[in-house]
């Protein structure tokens, strides 16, 4: 499986093996037409263009154009429903509205700068995006953060993943209408925020990573804070197991979501999708599986491809989740990798020398020019920095992001349904515009 | 198997606390001091401020109780909150969303700081209660909202 994620330039791609990002020589015109166009329109993301299956004509079709501002959708953003009245013919997304110019805005900043400006690119997606950012510098830099660092970003990543896989099954019960189980979704979903702040001191995990580390805050974490953080999310994987199996006794919420926007492996791959919507079509592609610190990580997966298995997985992971963090906060209490004194965080050790460069050293890479590719599975699918720097500067940044595939996925997979799938279909990818425009 | 409409009905979510927020919020004397309808727009936020007012919809705070409601619709709104600084592309809605909401209303700005980006565009309507810099919680976005219905007490 290979999956082309970037046309960085030059002929080069990005492309995915399952659990492997690389920076690929192969030309952009053997890219397939669909997907060409679909990161034609990603260069264009400024201008008012459509990601999507074209418009549609017939007997009284018309274009329902749906957004920017809605009140059921949470994002700036516009669909444009080709419609005879009840049945979707065809679907265009317009991401223009939150294009917001991130990666050329970076040319010339210092990477720290840019590292924080990378988690801007989607607040949701914050934590994965910096993580993705930091590592392709770090790549760039031949820096290697320390064991606790990772753990710490390990942490970091999977308490994302929890509160907006949270946010996604209580925007599915709302459409539902299923009353009760948003509710309790939704306490669990501040729940997490609230945890995020216990770890992080912010309730989006923001100013997390560092290019060679992670925050002094994050990297003095004592272990009064890890251990409430463990009971915490403990609590929280007991409360959502209960909540999770109840619901799925109610037939009414279950026949909403089986058989909607289906999309099989086969369109998946297509259309570079990652992440849980991809693995709910029985892929099991996940950058997890080469993470050295989870060692034995088996990808969760769905063979049906449809709203139902994208939340079933969504919800297995969830505890997943919740598992790995307890793991890792384990390992971080046993003291396993060393003294966190030793490190400010920051890659750098308290007696100014670079934390673990590999070879020459890091300052003597810093001067020259270097590129880097860096990646993490964020809650929707894979997030990729690729960048080029020169003295501690970005001289070029390229971000993947996999809403954008997603987008183009949804449309094609929502062909033939009618409106009131449209929720359950959309939200069951948990796309954002910010991440897909940038 | 509990019966699911029934299921964890005895759990009490509820928070009682105070929410406070230093933000300055012009008063609107007479106005909406009862209830405050909400209509929320995303103008160009990375999307960490839909979050955080998804996150106002949470049991704990249950805003009913306290009269504030967000509506689907500016037709039904008392006051606009305009997350994040609009961009190009979204300030030629958010300016015919401000002429359908009906008067009087107000309006909320909250701008975030940190956000990168080069297609941001100034925005400075006439209505606005207050601009807050920053990335408020949702402990503090309920605050500055408890604030608007404050300055409507006579």
């Amino acid at each position: 499986m290979n999956l082309v994620i970037g046309v960085i330039g030059g002929g080069r791609v990005l492309v995915q093996e399952r659990e492997k990002l690389r920076v690929g020589e192969r030309g952009e015109e053997e890219l397939a037409p669909e997907l060409r166009r679909l990161f034609e329109a990603r260069d264009r993301a400024g201008e008012p263009g459509r990601i999507g299956n074209g418009s549609s004509s017939g007997e009284g079709v018309f274009d329902f154009r749906y957004g920017p501002f809605t009140g059921g959708y949470p994002e700036a953003g516009i669909f444009h429903l080709h419609t005879y009245g009840e049945k979707i013919l065809s679907v265009e997304v317009d991401i223009s509205c939150k294009h917001r110019g991130i990666e050329a805005s970076m040319a010339g900043l210092e990477l720290s700068d840019c590292a924080r400006a990378s988690e801007t690119v989607a607040g949701n997606f914050g934590f994965a995006h910096s993580l993705a950012f930091c590592r392709a510098a770090e790549a760039a830099l031949a820096l290697e953060p320390g064991r606790r660092a990772e753990r710490l970003r390990l942490v970091g990543l999977e308490l994302e993943r929890i509160y907006n896989h949270l946010l996604v099954k209580a925007r599915l019960a709302q459409a539902a209408a299923q009353k009760v189980l948003a509710a309790h979704v939704e306490a669990l979903f501040e729940e997490a925020l609230r945890i995020n702040k216990l770890f992080s001191g912010s309730r989006l995990l923001s100013g997390s990573n560092r290019v060679g580390g992670v925050s002094a805050e994050l990297m003095g974490v004592d272990d009064g804070r890890l251990r409430d953080l463990a009971a915490r999310v403990e609590t929280l994987a007991r409360h959502f197991g209960s909540i999770y199996t109840t619901s799925l006794s109610s037939r009414n919420y279950m026949d909403r979501l089986h058989g909607i926007a289906v999309a099989g492996a086969q369109l998946a791959v297509a259309r570079g999708l990652t992440g849980p919507s991809l693995r709910a079509a029985g892929v099991d592609a996940d950058l997890r599986i080469a993470e050295p610190l989870l060692a034995g990580f088996v990808p969760i997966t769905k063979d049906e491809g449809d709203s139902m298995a994208r939340m079933e997985v969504r919800a297995e992971e969830i505890l997943a989740s919740c598992e790995i963090v307890r793991g890792q906060v384990e390992a971080l209490l046993g003291g396993a990798d060393g003294d966190a004194a030793d490190l400010r965080g920051d890659g750098v050790r308290a007696d100014g020398g670079a934390a673990e460069s590999r070879g020459a050293g890091a300052r003597a890479t810093a001067a020259s020019k270097a590129e880097g590719l860096g990646a993490a599975e964020s809650a929707t699918g894979t997030v990729a920095w690729w960048i080029e720097t020169s003295g501690g500067r970005v001289v070029r940044a390229y971000a993947s992001t996999p809403s954008l595939f997603g987008f183009q996925v949804f449309a094609d997979a929502l062909r033939g349904h009618i409106f009131t799938d449209f929720p359950f279909a959309l939200d069951s990818f948990g796309l954002s515009f910010a991440d897909a425009a940038r | 198997m509990r019966w699911w409409p029934l299921f964890g009905i005895s759990r009490r979510l509820t928070e009682k606390r105070d929410y406070e927020s230093a933000a300055e919020v012009r008063p609107l004397p007479g106005l909406f001091r009862r209830s405050l309808f909400i209509y929320a727009v995303d103008a160009g936020n990375s999307n960490a401020l839909n979050i955080e007012v998804a996150a106002l919809r949470a049991p704990q705070y249950n805003i009913h109780r306290l009269g504030i409601f967000f509506t689907d619709t500016p037709r039904h709104a008392d006051l606009l909150l305009v997350l994040g600084q609009p961009t190009s592309g979204t300030i030629g809605a958010l300016m015919e969303t401000l002429s359908q909401i009906p008067q009087p209303f107000g309006i909320i700005h909250i701008r975030e700081p940190l956000a990168a980006g080069n297609r941001f565009v100034d925005f400075d309507p006439p209505q606005l209660l207050a601009r807050i810099e920053g990335r408020p919680e949702a402990p503090e976005l309920l605050g500055i909202l408890l604030k608007v219905r404050k300055g409507g007490a006579r």
